[in-house]
């Protein structure tokens, strides 16, 4: 029972452990980042410490963040973001799970570039939401590159604004995905 | 008489009070005094705090998140991360998973004396676990 709670992208590793090693790619340190416009103000914050893994035989894709590693210009933006908005005590991660396909077999070993579509559902806020979306999965030198972007409306993860505020927070963010990933060996 | 009265007063809160305002708004600003200066709330090893981690994440989030802990272990590696800021890997005795502490801004020279596989002890803030533990803000213990 006690190790029914063990963290999810260590479940999520051990549970692709029989896949070949070689088709799984791990990163730590992706990149995401998210952009708001709205009429008073722009809000732009930036994670560095994404973890990914992508396994191109089974086209398994997992992203998971926690959520107070996003660096805002302001700190009062940042603090306002974790406590009030996103509320990082209660819902520490924001997670991805889905799986993706490209036109052709992605090889490990070929440097080419793929676009894909990608399935899964998206975790923020503690609330789930299925979510469609394009990307690309470049493969040089035995190394992989995946990016994705998309839109997330906050009222889809029960993100409340003040009404204060709503001026300054736009309802739909952009977000960007980049993750610079290693082959993965156990 | 009463010119001169007023003369002093403004002198007065322009030389004595308009100073100390502005002292206590730039030390109000400037947030916490970092975490060097914070008491410690949990002190273990980073093989206690990753089995924690392990046994049951949720708890271990109740129980560490937001809190300073100064963490003992073995370091592992140095890295520069994008961002620019220093990060200590600290072994945690796991296959996957280690204790990751991200420097607090301007304790980075801090690392000059590190040797990697020799025992250290850094003080930083809880942000959770992914594979990692993470801790932020953090300065290395002497």
């Amino acid at each position: 029972m006690k190790y029914r709670l063990i963290g999810f992208f260590v479940l999520f590793l051990l549970g692709v452990a029989s896949t070949n090693a070689q088709s799984r790619f791990l990163t730590k340190q992706g990149h995401a980042s998210f952009f708001s416009k709205a009429p008073l103000e722009d809000i732009e914050a930036h994670n560095y410490q994404v973890m990914s893994v992508i396994d191109l035989e089974d086209k398994n894709i997992a992203v998971s963040m926690l959520i107070k590693t996003f660096e805002f210009k302001k700190s009062l933006m940042q603090e306002h973001f974790n406590e009030n908005y996103l509320e990082s005590h209660k819902f520490p991660k924001a997670t991805f799970k889905g799986s993706f396909e490209s036109a052709t077999p992605i090889e490990a070993m070929k440097n080419a570039t793929y676009e894909v579509d990608i399935t899964g559902v998206l975790t923020i806020h503690g609330v789930a939401k299925d979510v469609q979306t394009k990307g690309t999965i470049t493969m040089k030198d035995g190394k992989m590159m995946a990016t994705t972007n998309f839109k997330v409306a906050l009222e889809d993860h029960d993100v409340k604004i003040p009404k204060l505020v709503v001026k300054n927070i736009a309802e739909v963010v952009d977000v960007d995905i980049q993750l610079n990933c290693e082959p993965y060996k156990t | 008489m009463e010119n001169n009265l007023i003369w002093m007063w403004r002198k007065y809160l322009v030389g004595v009070c308009l100073p100390f305002l502005v002292v206590v708004l730039m030390v109000g600003c400037s947030g916490s005094s970092g975490t060097v200066d914070r008491e410690v709330d949990f002190n273990l090893s980073a093989s206690e705090l990753m089995s924690d981690y392990q046994l049951d994440e949720g708890e271990a989030d109740g129980k560490y998140l937001d809190k300073v802990i100064e963490v003992m272990g073995v370091l592992q590696s140095v890295q520069k991360l994008k961002n620019g800021r220093i990060q200590l890997s600290l072994k945690t005795g796991e296959e996957i998973g280690s204790v990751l502490c991200n420097l607090e801004k301007g304790k980075e020279s801090a690392i000059a004396s590190l040797k990697v596989n020799s025992p250290i002890r850094v003080k930083g803030i809880c942000m959770g676990m992914l594979m990692d533990v993470l801790l932020e803000s953090s300065v290395v213990v002497n």
